[in-house]
């Protein structure tokens, strides 16, 4: 029995194939992540796995560790090539399907056993061949090497290697002559009539100028010619086809539950890193959390979105990274600023960052410390349109409640741009009372809002602003960083991005 | 077999010279020589080309070619029938059909085996030729090609191919070994001797009772038969196919090669006619710096005027640098293709227009000429002409020839006559052999000034009556020379 490699040894819970969509999926973009998952990998399903979030930290850090062994680039490849190698064997199985003719398609079948075969022991020596640090991958090792050394496994080594020797072996001669193609056993006089031909004319020259072969057996395929010739083989041959028949039944089910599902295990983490590795190779911080299922102080540096990177890092534009901390008392971070400065962006970085954190993976962002939420609650405005604005705004309430009744203190919460469609009055008025209400919960939560004073009505949130990033390289775009909403910092970026600061112009001066 | 007429022990590559010699070709006014030498063949004018371009350095090579071309010259009517003979397997080879192959072995195989009994007829006739001439020529070249055709075609061999030719018709069907490739797909076919009429080979297909027989009209199927046959007889087509081009190549090199030789034939008896004398060439070691001449003329010069010209006698053993200055038509140009041509014949093997003519060898000639069509600004002229200097200069070696025809004259007399002479300096320490036409008064006195043991002066003549001479005599350049002649020119 081969363990998993995710879920230690409890194994996967019941109804991993069923776990739905989670609510804030499509708010924090992370659907987009799981599509591009799916779509990179369209032979297994891998997004069951992406959407169950961990709560035991202990798990989580296991998890870490394979993650960790995989980006070694050793362990990576032979890695890789066991799961390269399933993949293929997946699809030849379904390609084996249609093959109609007997002989043929239990060749085949023989052909992808004996891969199958060499596929595992490669990968159990492999494994052996290089460092592997985290328990789940020494363990899947360990297990590898019992179940190849195990006497069934053995047999169908043994059944498959002898088979294709037995075939391997078989000659016969082909008599062809006008519509007919007649078979025997080959002949014992062992001459080459092409070899006599150059022979004869070697004295003209032997160095070939141009080589007229056709490649005629590039297409794997048999016509009915070749079908109804090996027919007559098979018949030369009735002990070893007799043989081979018997093997495609006798192993239909050949590979084990277990070894398919350590693939698609192993699958999910390969899934997941290459999703990070253009990113990586444009410079972008990613690293392991530290993760807690006790302390919920949050610290991020570098942190950005990893949907939005996808698409940036594609289309060689440059990403912007913020910093978040929410510590001690600090309950709720309040983004204000400029609109396109970034705030969506930094919300949807927040709430992937906890989700992205739980599944075990690496995160975008350097020196991350986060709790682990029992769950991600996100409120983001809908485009679906309702025909009134006392509609929408009765829409936003009746969702913030639910999401409200959702939270615990172990929850973590994401608001974007509420109470837009209601008076500034108004907006200010609830949004203080909703402040108000979360402080009570004592839930953490990331408020995106228009409302800039809002953070200097409760003692537990916290202000940040967005504002042009550093000098002169308009480029880089937003920061959002950690400031009152008094609207100083910002002009303080314009100034510096035209080496007009204080420090700036002072020292321009007395150069 | 090969020919081996061009070199003693390698092929002659007929393709054209990849270096772009269009400068070298026009300045020295070749496709004149090549036309006398093709006589309106194509592919003779293209030989001709090609070894005039691509000149040996080996004086081994120069002596082999010598020997050969004296045989021809001696036996014009049998190189004109050998000749024809390889011209004539070459060409009937070309019209069987290659457009009925589309690659398929099975067709391919059909076109090899008419090309190689097509091919085996002319076998025959040049064994024959070769048997009736073998006494007449004594060339190295001639007597090893002509005893390797009458040992390697010898009676019994012609036999051989013959059955072999009628073996590959397969006409009581094929017979093919196989493995069991992937997918149980019959593979790795090995081509087995054909069965022959009688019942003695192969008994176990004869007694076999497995056999698929295709029936019915169904058009797969027997498209699918064919595959199998072509599969069998992939290999066999594709060693027929190349033993054909292997027999009608050497049909090729051997009209090539012949061809060459042909051309020299042609040109040879052209120059008789016209009285222009010709003599064997004497190719030195490029270290010895051997540069003698006694009456070398221009042959196309001759060609054109339809009669002999005066040749120029040159004396410059030991000197790297020929300055030649004198009046416009003075035969200036003229002596300085002559010595081009000279120096190409010679290393192509040919004889040289002259009565006698003893020169180091040439890594590669090359020409740099006004360009008198050029009607643009004088400093644009400079750039021009300089850009086809470093052209060259990214080509020429040591012990490479350089014709320069008043190059640099585009600028002031002192301007040119600067860069010339750092060039000339330059090209001849680097062990680059210089021949310079000049009117630039400065670059002559400076050479003369700088370099009195290294350079030959010539100058060319005319006669008081102002006509042409065409005969350079040696001679310092003289400063009033070019002025008056202007002034004639102009004022005259």
């Amino acid at each position: 029995m081969i363990r998993s490699v995710l879920f230690g040894s409890s194994g996967p819970p019941a109804g991993l194939d069923d776990v739905p969509e989670p609510e804030h999926f499509r708010d924090l973009n992370l659907d987009q992540v799981a599509a591009a998952l799916a779509r990179d990998n369209a032979d297994l399903p891998l997004t069951p796995y992406f959407r169950l979030p961990l709560r035991d930290a202990g798990l989580v850090r296991a998890r870490q560790q394979v993650f960790r062994d995989l980006e070694d680039t050793e362990v990576l490849a032979v890695v890789e090539r066991f799961t390269a190698a399933m993949r293929r064997m997946r699809r030849r199985l379904e390609m084996l399907a249609q093959v109609r003719h007997a002989p043929q398609r239990q060749r085949w079948f023989l052909d992808i056993v004996l891969t199958h075969v060499d596929t595992l022991d490669a990968f159990a020596a492999e494994s052996h061949q290089v460092a592997l640090a985290s328990p789940a991958l020494r363990g899947m090792r360990d297990d590898l090497g019992a179940h190849t050394a195990s006497g069934p496994f053995g047999a169908l080594r043994r059944a498959a290697r002898d088979l294709r020797d037995r075939l391997d072996a078989v000659r016969y001669d082909m008599l062809l002559r006008d519509g007919r193609v007649t078979v025997a056993p080959r002949d014992p006089a062992d001459d080459d009539f092409t070899a006599r031909v150059l022979a004869t004319f070697a004295r003209f020259g032997a160095r070939a100028r141009r080589d007229y072969r056709k490649d005629l057996s590039a297409d794997l395929g048999l016509d009915e010619i070749e079908a109804g010739v090996l027919d007559l083989v098979a018949r030369l041959c009735p002990e070893v086809f007799g043989d081979l028949a018997a093997f495609a039944v006798d192993h239909a089910d050949f590979v084990p539950a277990d070894i398919a599902r350590l693939d698609r295990e192993l699958r999910f983490c390969l899934a997941y890193l290459s999703c990070l590795a253009p990113l990586r190779a444009a410079g972008l911080p990613t690293c392991y959390p530290e993760v807690s299922d006790t302390d919920k102080d949050l610290v991020a540096h570098d942190v950005f979105d990893l949907a939005l990177a996808v698409d940036l890092v594609a289309r060689g534009e440059p990403v912007v990274c913020n910093d978040v901390r929410l510590t001690g008392a600090e309950r709720v971070l309040v983004v204000s600023g400029p609109n396109q400065g970034g705030k969506t962006t930094l919300s949807r970085a927040f709430g992937q960052l906890h989700h992205l954190a739980a599944l075990g993976a690496p995160v975008p962002g350097s020196q991350v410390r986060v709790f682990l939420p029992d769950r991600v609650l996100t409120h983001y405005e809908r485009a679906e349109s309702l025909d009134t604005l006392s509609g929408k705004l009765e829409d936003e309430l009746r969702r913030l409640r639910a999401l409200i009744d959702l939270a615990t203190p172990d929850s973590v919460l994401v608001l974007n741009e509420i109470f837009a469609s209601t008076t500034s009055r108004d907006a200010q008025a609830l949004s203080k009372a909703v402040l108000d209400t979360l402080v009570g919960l004592d839930v953490r939560c990331l408020w995106v809002s228009f409302v800039d004073e809002l953070a200097q009505l409760n003692p537990a949130a916290v202000s940040m602003v967005s504002l042009l990033a550093g000098e002169g390289d308009l480029a880089r775009g937003y920061r959002v960083v950690r400031a009152p909403a008094d609207g100083r910092a910002y002009a303080h970026a314009v100034a510096e991005r035209h080496g007009l600061t204080y420090a700036q112009l002072k020292a321009r001066i007395t150069r | 077999m090969r020919p081996h007429l061009m070199f003693p022990d390698g092929d002659f590559d007929p393709s054209p010279p990849a270096a772009d010699l269009a400068d070298l070709v026009e300045d020295l006014e070749l496709e004149r020589l090549w036309a006398a030498m093709a006589r309106g063949d194509e592919v003779l004018f293209a030989l001709a080309r090609t070894a005039t371009l691509t000149p040996s350095t080996d004086p081994a090579v120069i002596t082999h070619r010598q020997q050969v071309l004296d045989d021809c010259l001696r036996d014009t009517a049998t190189v004109r029938v050998l000749y024809d003979l390889a011209r004539d397997a070459v060409a009937a080879e070309g019209k069987l059909l290659r457009s009925a192959f589309t690659g398929r072995p099975e067709p391919l195989l059909n076109r090899a085996v008419q090309a190689l009994e097509l091919l085996g007829g002319f076998l025959r006739r040049l064994r024959r030729l070769a048997e009736g001439h073998a006494a007449d020529f004594r060339s190295a070249g001639f007597t090893t090609l002509f005893g390797a055709i009458g040992a390697e075609l010898d009676d019994g061999y012609l036999r051989e191919v013959d059955a072999l030719l009628d073996q590959l018709r397969f006409e009581h069907g094929i017979v093919a070994t196989a493995r069991l490739g992937p997918g149980n797909k019959g593979v790795d076919f090995v081509l087995r001797e054909p069965p022959g009429k009688g019942r003695d080979s192969y008994p176990a297909l004869r007694k076999s009772k497995l056999t698929h027989t295709v029936t019915g009209r169904d058009e797969s199927v027997y498209r699918a038969l064919s595959e199998l046959r072509n599969r069998a007889l992939n290999e066999v087509a594709n060693a027929a196919a190349q033993s054909s081009d292997h027999v009608r190549d050497f049909f090729l090199a051997l009209r090539d090669e012949l061809g060459f030789y042909l051309g020299c034939v042609n040109l040879a008896e052209t120059l008789a006619e016209l009285g222009v004398p010709v003599c064997w060439p004497e190719p030195r070691d490029p270290g010895e710096q051997a540069w003698a001449a006694r009456r070398l003329s221009e042959p196309c010069l001759a060609l054109r005027l339809g009669g002999a010209v005066v040749g120029s006698d040159v004396d410059a053993d030991g000197r790297g640098l020929i300055m030649v200055t004198g009046p416009n038509q003075g035969g200036k140009s003229t002596f300085l293709r002559g010595l081009g041509i000279a120096h190409l014949m010679m290393q192509c093997g040919m004889f040289v227009a002259a009565d006698q003519f003893r020169a180091s060898v040439a890594h590669g000639v090359f020409t740099h000429y006004k360009r008198e069509e050029d009607a643009t600004m004088a400093s644009g002229k400079l750039d021009e002409e300089l850009a086809r200097m470093s052209a060259i200069a990214d080509r020429i070696t040591p012990g490479a020839l350089l014709l320069c025809n008043e190059s640099f004259a585009a600028t002031n007399e002192r301007e040119g006559s600067r860069i010339a002479a750092e060039i000339v300096a330059a090209l001849t320490d680097a062990g680059v052999r210089v021949v310079f036409v000049t009117h630039l008064h400065d670059l002559t006195s400076r050479i003369r000034a700088d370099y009195p043991d290294r350079c030959l002066f010539l100058r060319a003549n005319r006669r008081a009556d102002g006509s042409r001479t065409f005969h350079l005599t040696p001679g310092e350049p003289t400063p009033t020379a070019h002025g008056a002649d202007l002034y004639r020119r102009h004022f005259g």
